[in-house]
């Protein structure tokens, strides 16, 4: 029988956007460490090259900590409520980065940046309704 | 070139989908009220690696996280972080396939408004 989910609840809702601002530190220290290796073309010959070069990067170690306590987050989450609707919440990372250069770096943001923000807005909002509204099925 | 970086994130969102569905079943079979405060996380982790499902799933996530470092190598992030929209329908489809998990219509548009979205971000 499948076990049910619970539902969304305000401490669940803030632990997936914890979850979002470790992965866009992974992602950033993830890339520091691939561009640390100094190669910009990977293919077969160089590839241990590139994996040694990765290892010895503090980007690649500080990314994969980050991905340890995001983890453990995760799967807390993830024994609460569905797959579907921690997925849909976690995109709220893409409303992040681009608040945070508005905020910190004085950035300009096209319209069209506008609306693709604006739908993720309200594709979220969409998604905690249904976690909300769709809990306790007569089934 | 687009088209190889193209297929290589898809490859990448396909093992990370598995490897969601992997977690969410092995999160499945944990407790939600044996959830620890910070003392109790190392048994709380002893718990999870426990089981062989996590292990399958950090398999698929290695394969994904290697693909995605050649991809990054490669792409700019900018290019590459606007096509991983497509990861939401494909979690949707694993949701409801293999945890049988009930796609409403309100989450169904949830889904949709996101892709689109991340589409027009990546067009902005």
């Amino acid at each position: 029988m499948k076990k049910r989910s619970g539902n969304l609840t305000a401490a669940i809702f803030l632990t997936l956007i914890a979850v979002d601002i470790l992965n866009a530190c992974a992602e950033l220290s993830f890339k520091k460490g691939a561009l640390a290796t100094h190669i910009h073309h990977v293919v077969l010959s160089n590839f241990f090259e590139f994996a040694s070069g990765l290892l010895s990067s503090a980007g690649l170690w500080i990314g994969i900590l980050c991905y340890l306590v995001m983890f453990l987050l995760w799967m807390t989450i993830l024994s609460r409520i569905d797959l579907s609707v921690a997925f849909l919440i976690l995109s709220a990372d893409y409303l992040l980065v681009p608040f945070l250069s508005i905020i910190f770096l004085k950035e300009g943001v096209p319209f069209l940046r506008w609306i693709g923000i604006a739908l993720i807005a309200v594709g979220i909002g969409f998604t905690s309704w249904s976690a909300v509204s769709d809990r306790n099925p007569q089934t | 070139m687009k088209l190889k970086i193209f297929s290589l994130i898809f490859l990448v969102e396909l093992l990370d989908t598995g490897s969601q569905v992997l977690f969410k079943k092995s999160a499945g079979r944990l407790d939600p009220n044996k959830i620890p405060g910070l003392k109790g996380v190392p048994l709380f982790l002893g718990d999870i690696l426990k089981m062989p499902s996590i292990w399958c799933g950090f398999l698929l996530v290695s394969c994904g996280l290697l693909l995605w470092f050649t991809v990054l190598a490669e792409a700019d992030l900018s290019l590459a972080f606007p096509l991983g929209g497509m990861r939401y329908l494909l979690i949707m489809a694993a949701s409801n396939l293999f945890l049988g998990e009930k796609i409403s219509y309100k989450r169904s548009l949830g889904a949709l408004c996101i892709t689109f979205g991340i589409v027009c971000i990546g067009l902005s």
